[in-house]
């Protein structure tokens, strides 16, 4: 973790370090544009200008009837939106499923890694089969859990019956919906948090922990007041990229319930979703759109910043 | 002796213990995807059974229903087609980008391309979608092709900018003190010493390309719907062909599977950016 | 080389006679009769939804090609996807649609207002262009109905349909129970056959939000309530609050656990394993339900009127965009698809017709797999009305407000309170719209 690229290039950007000098400044200066030239296209063409035109687009009245003359209408619907009690409720949803989501995942995470921290037969193996879940298409993957958690003769049901359990509605209530959605998010994410903790418990010094078992410190004591210190900035990353894509999870919850049932499952991006591009209210979309980038860019801000912290403090 | 047996005992039941809660695990991750498997061989009768059978007589109609009586064959070819061009203009543009980032310090660029990783996906899709309204290519190779470059060039960004910076300085210096321009650094030393860097970066491209559902379900037409698409109709249409979805699913989900074995030492780094190292 | 100078020279053989036949073609036409092959060449491009009709025009198109020599591209879609995927092309303004499909009772306002449509009223007069065959005056009244927005004809239906109820009668028969009509006798039945721990359902029906307004909006009528009264929404009137509470403790007390998501492939799924006793249905479920193919339950299923009385009528419509680039042929593909012959063919395959004769028919009386379902149609199409959606342009956000209210009643939720917000932002909706 030491050596995260990463990290450093964020490190550096925010403390700009000196620049290396070179014998080929001329060269270096016309390279130095050249190189990365197309990728500033494409990031102009493919981001900048949707940012800007998105932000643009909120201050009007845009429906695919008018698509040639936007009319202007100032801050409308950001004041509709104040007002929109289903995007509230869409926000709340984020929320709720974001944090679930987290906090299930970095415990999983951090359990499975601790497993895996040890030698057994097949580790290997199974640390292949672990990354799986992670590139196996989510759509495809959505229509599969339909059909292992449908409540009239999922496999899902039988096997909790078979346990002596009572079976679930999983999907089909609106109550055991966004619950169902984070255990499939779950399946799908905590094995790459478990990796990257995994990752983080390899790079750690032993002397400390060498030390304190001669001190006869328990494994809970080492565990809690040395391990889960010294792992805190991978944590840190782990949890980072995980609330990122969170925010914005479409596919599973499009892919089985559409944001249903009613809106018992509709996120921010879904709300964001159906009123584009099925209600096709144009400009209102794109300003609960910037609503919902500004609150995804805030929250990765918020993280780096409590990353470096503690950074500092370890 | 005696007194030695009770710590034993305990050995024996931590040992135990830790392999069931391994087994349990390994099941809860593994379990969506070998059910997957072994329905799209079941007939619907043996799907629809409840208990569950788990011996049966396999059988491929599944497969042949739906590649052969359904056009998953063409939509295979899109998603190939698409994920294939993202990812080749992604290294194209982003691998020089990436050379230039780690060896001049471009902190800016490094981060612009990051926010878009960060920024959801629909920001950018609103917009793009009123854009190719207007110029007529909703539905387009193109329109879907410039979208899923999103997807990867980060990626693809991100995983060269660790390995050029990983490049001993010297081996490039003493190109450029032999005469070789800083493109010659580039393309004769760079590039193919961070070869397996570019392999990995491109497959994970691919794959999430491949994955990718909300551009290409609005963007895409009917001649250029990719699989996940695809199957997604597959579902609403009529019936529930479990066995046919199932055989559907799982050529979609193997193929991202298999790339990943291939690649399986870069997969954490590249979905954490470099972040982490696998 | 001479294998290739061969090959060229039969080529050159083969152009010039598909040249010359082309030139011959039009006069082979006789006097009088009506020129099929006069768009001969042209290539139509069709954006369709799937549905059990498109199903069997698929198989048709062969003979229209042979026919005409016109080429004909079939795009089809499931529903949601083909109105989003028309609405970026026409919005588009795309000059390459030939022909479109549209429900105008879900989008008929809408795209009348964007100018979407053409009237067809000068193709049908005139005979240059128009098989005398094809009798117009054919068509039912309700049939045209489904093709006119505000006045105009819009289009030409490909079938004329209607909400049935579908139910097993070897199981009510077992039982002693009459085939119910009205909602107390429905609900009787239902509770009397409900046996979920043998995984068999006394009441199948969509609970999955908006995909379920539709086949509520039957009982919402049935029970004297209405989507709108004077123009504003009506979703919280006592009526509409019974009709709520009705469909709700229906699908809660007798229907499969969960149904909050189910919509016509679930219960497809449902009824066709034999899991239900009663469903009600647009009538061409019937073409799946009767197939044994598809169906477990082929030869154990019969049909009625929907209990209220109220069934919705609906049906998909041919037409033509203003800047279709072949409206003539255009014209020729909708005649012969909804020809007396096709009609006929699909009435057969348990399709209702939009056509008078088709029903009448000696080849399809006298043959009819299945009087029962066609007694059941015939009375519901003269009992069908208009009202499946209110008549706004934003009927989808509409049915997704409403669905709310439709899954807090099947989970046992406060059914007033639901109502009332669906009330208000739904009056926000039409204020919108104005």
């Amino acid at each position: 973790m030491a050596q995260s690229v990463f990290g450093r290039q964020l490190n550096s950007f925010i403390s700009a370090r000196r620049l290396k000098t070179s014998s080929l400044r001329r060269g270096r200066l016309i390279a130095s544009w050249l190189f990365p030239l197309p990728a500033i296209l494409v990031v102009a063409v493919m981001l900048a200008y949707p940012v800007g035109y998105t932000v643009w687009l909120s201050l009007h009245d845009l429906s695919p009837f008018n698509l040639e003359n936007p009319e202007w209408i100032g801050t409308e619907n950001y004041a509709a939106l104040l007002k929109d009690t289903r995007f509230h409720a869409a926000l709340e949803r984020t929320a709720y499923f974001t944090l679930g989501a987290l906090a299930l995942q970095v415990a999983l995470g951090l359990g499975m890694a601790l497993l895996f921290n040890h030698n057994f037969v097949g580790r290997g193996v199974v640390r292949t089969l672990f990354l799986l879940p992670m590139v196996a298409t989510p759509v495809a993957m959505s229509l599969i859990w339909m059909l292992i958690l449908n409540p009239v003769d999922g496999v899902a049901n039988w096997i909790l019956e078979t346990l002596g359990l009572p079976p679930q509605l999983w999907l089909n209530s609106a109550d055991s919906v966004l619950p169902t959605l984070i255990l499939m998010d779950t399946w799908q994410w905590s094995p790459l948090v478990m990796l990257m903790i995994l990752a983080g418990m390899t790079a750690l010094p032993h002397e400390p922990f060498e030390a304190a078992a001669i001190d006869g410190a328990s494994w809970w004591q080492s565990f809690r007041f040395l391990m889960l210190p010294m792992l805190r900035p991978t944590i840190m990353v782990a949890l980072m990229f995980r609330s990122i894509d969170c925010l914005k999870t479409f596919d599973i919850i499009y892919g089985t319930t559409q944001g249903g049932p009613g809106f018992a499952s509709e996120t921010l991006n879904l709300y964001i979703y159906k009123t584009g591009f099925d209600y096709f209210r144009l400009g209102y979309a794109a300003a609960a759109l910037v609503v919902f980038f500004t609150l995804v860019l805030s929250v990765s801000l918020l993280l780096i910043i409590l990353r470096r912290r503690t950074e500092a403090a370890a | 002796m005696r007194s030695q047996n009770p710590r034993r005992e305990r050995a024996v039941w931590k040992r135990s213990l830790f392999y069931l809660a391994l087994t349990l695990l390994t099941l809860f991750f593994l379990f969506p995807i070998i059910w997957m498997a072994m329905a799209s061989f079941k007939t619907q009768v043996d799907n629809l059974a409840t208990p569950p059978v788990v011996l049966f007589e396999p059988t491929l109609e599944n497969y042949r229903e739906t590649f052969i009586r359904n056009p998953f064959p063409r939509y295979t070819w899109n998603s190939f087609v698409v994920a294939a061009a993202s990812t080749a203009i992604g290294v194209v543009v982003g691998a020089p980008a990436a050379f230039s980032i780690a060896r001049y310090r471009q902190r800016g660029l490094a981060v612009v391309i990051l926010a878009a990783r960060i920024m959801p996906a629909i920001s950018y899709l609103l917009p793009w979608y009123i854009l190719f309204l207007r110029l007529k290519m909703v539905g387009t190779y193109e329109s879907l092709i410039a979208t899923h470059l999103t997807v990867g060039l980060p990626i693809i960004t991100w995983m060269l900018i660790g390995a050029f910076e990983e490049l001993p300085a010297e081996l490039e210096d003493s190109t450029l003190v032999d005469g070789g321009s800083i493109l010659t650094v580039f393309l004769r030393v760079a590039l193919p010493l961070s070869a397996p860097t570019i392999a990995a970066a491109s497959i994970i491209a691919f794959i999430f390309s491949w994955n990718n559902f909300l551009f290409s379900i609005i963007l895409a037409g009917a001649a250029t719907r990719p699989l996940p698409v695809a199957v997604f109709n597959f579902v609403s249409y009529l019936n529930i062909n479990v066995g046919g979805l199932a055989a559907a699913a799982t050529v979609i989900t193997g193929i991202p599977m298999l790339l990943a074995l291939l690649a399986q030492r870069y997969i954490v780094s590249g979905l954490t950016m470099g972040a982490v190292k696998g | 080389m001479k294998p290739r100078l061969a090959v060229f020279l039969s080529v050159m053989m083969l152009l010039a006679v598909m040249f010359s036949s082309v030139g011959v073609s039009p006069s082979l036409a006789q006097e009088g009769e009506f020129d099929w092959r006069r768009y001969e060449g042209t290539t139509l491009r069709v954006l369709w939804p799937n549905t059990a009709w498109t199903d069997f025009i698929l198989e048709e198109l062969p003979a229209f090609e042979e026919l005409t020599g016109i080429d004909v591209n079939m795009e089809t879609f499931v529903e949601d996807q083909l109105r989003q995927k028309l609405t970026v092309e026409l919005i588009a303004g795309s000059d390459d649609i030939d022909i479109f499909g549209s429900m105008t009772i879900q989008e008929g306002f809408k795209y009348h207002q964007a100018g979407w449509y053409t009237t067809l009223d000068d193709l049908i007069n005139d005979p240059t262009l128009t098989n005398p065959d094809f009798d117009f005056e054919d068509f039912s009244d309700g049939a045209i109905s489904l093709a006119t927005v505000n006045g105009d004809l819009i289009g030409i239906p490909t079938y004329s349909d209607a909400q049935i109820m579908i139910y097993r009668p070897s199981i009510l028969e077992a039982a002693g129970l009459e085939v119910p009509t009205t909602f107390e006798e429905t609900e009787a039945v239902a509770a009397a056959l409900n046996d979920p721990d043998n995984d068999f359902y006394g009441w199948i029906n969509r609970g999955k939000g908006a995909a379920a307004t539709s086949v509520f909006s039957s009982v919402l009528y049935g029970m004297g309530g209405a989507w709108t009264v004077d123009g504003q929404p009506a979703i919280n009137t006592p009526e509409a609050i019974a009709a709520f509470d009705w469909w709700g403790r229906m699908l809660r007390e007798y229907g499969p656990p969960g149904a909050v998501n189910n919509s016509w492939p679930e219960n497809v799924q449902l009824f066709t394993s034999g899991k239900g006793a009663l469903w009600t249905e647009s009538g061409q479920a019937a073409a799946t339900i009767l197939d044994p193919e598809q169906s477990g339950v082929a030869d154990d299923v019969s049909f009625a009127v929907v209990p209220g009385g109220k069934p919705y009528a609906y049906g998909w419509v041919m037409s033509i965009p203003p800047n279709a680039p072949n409206r003539e042929a255009a014209w020729y593909f909708i005649q012969w698809a909804t020809s007396k012959e096709n009609s006929l063919k699909a009435k057969l395959l348990g399709i209702p017709a939009p056509r008078t004769s088709s029903w009448e028919d000696p080849a399809f009386t006298e043959n009819d797999p299945h009087p029962d379902l066609t007694a059941a149609m015939r009375e519901s199409l003269q009992l069908a009305m208009p009202y499946m959606n209110p008549h706004i342009v934003n009927v989808q956000p509409w049915r997704d407000v409403v669905g709310q209210v439709i899954v807090d009643a099947i989970e046992g939720k406060d059914i007033v309170a639901s109502a009332n917000a669906a009330q208000a932002q739904l009056e926000e909706l039409l204020k919108q719209e104005q």
